[in-house]
């Protein structure tokens, strides 16, 4: 019998929620991510461990089959509910402060642009890695992801563009982020971007999907 | 040829949605997906239908009104900017019939309650379908127009659209100046964006002389472009 932290992270792995979900389907009547994390929180083992060693390698696991273009969107979406059903166990840790987050990032879509799939996917993969995340919407002003920095000190921010004619605003966005705070690093995405328009427009990085950047952000922390 | 303004509103059942295309477009082959996605899809599926308010609608150009070239499209007075991407297409017309269509606000809507639902996987399936679903209603207005054309004895080009081709999607703004306001519901923002979100604009070529050209995407240097991308699969 695997050890509960296992079962945990093929939960997360396979989307499995709860013991009624219904996929995948070899874990059908099986506990989900849910019970599972209740009973290992009851039995003692410590929050950031259940984060670390299961939820986490959970999602790495299918965020390696993402990026090796093994399973899709839909297939982060369910293991990010799944998550998001162990999360609603551990977050009185969180809030008493005994477990911590990976960090802050406020996500918005640039001002003019109403396309909100993309960085809604990015937040739902973000918070699934474990990072608390504060979501402007879209058609957002740079004032809007100014005053959110102030607020989130030490936050990184993501921006997402639909269109080429959107995407120019996002360097209006980067400058009055670096006026605010030199030290910020801002990541862009979305489907016209490039990884030479977001060096153009000062930006730390473009990454075609959300995967990329929580990779990145693993091995440069 | 019918130079007026020309409204529908298609019938839902008049449309081809095809649930593999949806299952193909989130990237799956249809029998590696996920019964679980397949099934949620399949509901989803069933119950947009009720969400879509279909528009879709075009104007024929007088052809005294219209000229192309290499670099340019005009209409009246009206300069396009384009490259040999479109133009190649346009080389043996006669005049465009500029159509957009439509699947109204409500469909937003529905997308939306998902999200506010927290309910990322249904949000990203409606998403998907929405964009099946108005593609779909794009092929109904090329039919539309084909048939129209033919019965006059002539060819159409394939559909070309502002941001697809080196066409800058910010020409939306002149190509929806030649429409009534609001045309089809759709309104343009500063940037050019159209709303409702699931709305799809552009021109098709129609001539006694036209050939239908393939879209020009081996010299197109756009590799994000999902037109590029259908192409080379397809190789
Ligand atoms: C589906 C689609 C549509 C659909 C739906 C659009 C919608 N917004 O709902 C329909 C058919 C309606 C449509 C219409 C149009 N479209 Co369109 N469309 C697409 C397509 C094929 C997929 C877009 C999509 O929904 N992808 C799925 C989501 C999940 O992906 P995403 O938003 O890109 O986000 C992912 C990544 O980009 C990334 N990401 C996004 N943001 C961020 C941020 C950060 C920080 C990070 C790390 C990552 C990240 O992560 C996400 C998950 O992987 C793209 C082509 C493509 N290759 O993407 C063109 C595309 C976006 N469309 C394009 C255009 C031009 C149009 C039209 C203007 C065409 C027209 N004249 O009718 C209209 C505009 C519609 C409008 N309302 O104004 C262009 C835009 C580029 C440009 N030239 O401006 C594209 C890129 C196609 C192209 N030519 O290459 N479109």
């Amino acid at each position: 019998m695997n050890s509960i932290l296992d079962q945990l992270s093929e939960c997360i792995e396979f989307g499995k929620a709860d013991i009624n979900s219904k996929h995948p389907p070899h874990l059908i009547g099986k506990e989900g991510a849910s019970e599972l994390t209740k009973t290992a929180l009851e039995s003692g083992i410590d929050a950031n461990i259940i984060l670390n060693q299961a939820l986490m390698t959970g999602m790495q696991r299918i965020g390696d089959k993402f990026s090796r273009g093994k399973a899709f969107i839909p297939n982060l979406l369910i293991s990010a509910k799944a998550m998001n059903a162990a999360m609603k166990h551990l977050k009185p840790y969180f809030d008493r402060g005994e477990a911590s987050l990976k960090g802050t990032i406020v996500v918005g879509t640039v001002s003019g642009d109403l396309h909100d799939i993309g960085k809604n996917i990015v937040k739902m993969v973000m918070e699934g890695n474990g990072w608390k995340v504060v979501d402007l919407g879209v058609d957002v002003k740079p004032e809007k992801f100014v005053e959110a920095a102030e607020q989130n000190p030490g936050c990184i921010v993501g921006l997402s563009a639909l269109l080429t004619t959107t995407m120019l605003n996002m360097e209006g966005v980067v400058k009055a982020l670096k006026q605010n705070s030199d030290k910020i690093k801002i990541f862009v995405g979305g489907a016209p971007l490039s990884h030479e328009f977001a060096m153009k427009i000062g930006a730390e990085a473009y990454f075609p999907e959300p995967y990329g950047l929580v990779k990145y952000l693993s091995s440069n922390n | 040829m019918n130079y007026d303004i020309n409204i529908f509103a298609p019938q839902y059942e008049e449309l081809n949605v095809q649930i593999e295309n949806i299952i193909m477009r989130m990237g799956y082959e249809y029998s590696e997906c996920p019964e679980e996605i397949i099934s949620v899809t399949n509901q989803l599926f069933r119950e947009s239908r009720f969400h879509v308010q279909l528009k879709a609608g075009f104007r024929i150009i007088e052809p005294r009104e219209f000229a192309a070239s290499k670099k340019e499209m005009v209409i009246g007075d009206l300069t396009f900017l384009i490259d040999r991407m479109i133009s190649a297409h346009l080389k043996k017309v006669d005049t465009i019939a500029i159509f957009v269509c439509s699947l109204g606000k409500e469909y937003d809507k529905w997308i939306r309650s998902f999200y506010d639902g927290n309910d990322g996987l249904n949000a990203y399936i409606a998403d998907i379908i929405g964009s099946e679903t108005v593609e779909a209603a794009a092929d109904w207005i090329e039919e539309y127009i084909r048939k129209a054309s033919e019965a006059e004895g002539c060819h159409i080009t394939n559909r070309l659209s502002p941001g697809y081709c080196n066409w800058h999607v910010s020409e939306q703004k002149k190509l929806f100046s030649l429409l009534p306001e609001s045309f089809c519901g759709v309104a343009l923002t500063e940037s050019a964006l159209m709303t409702p979100i699931k709305s799809v604009s552009g021109i098709i070529g129609i001539g006694a002389e036209t050939k239908k050209l393939d879209y020009q995407c081996h010299i197109c240097s756009i590799d994000h472009c999902y037109m590029k991308r259908k192409s080379t699969v397809k190789k």
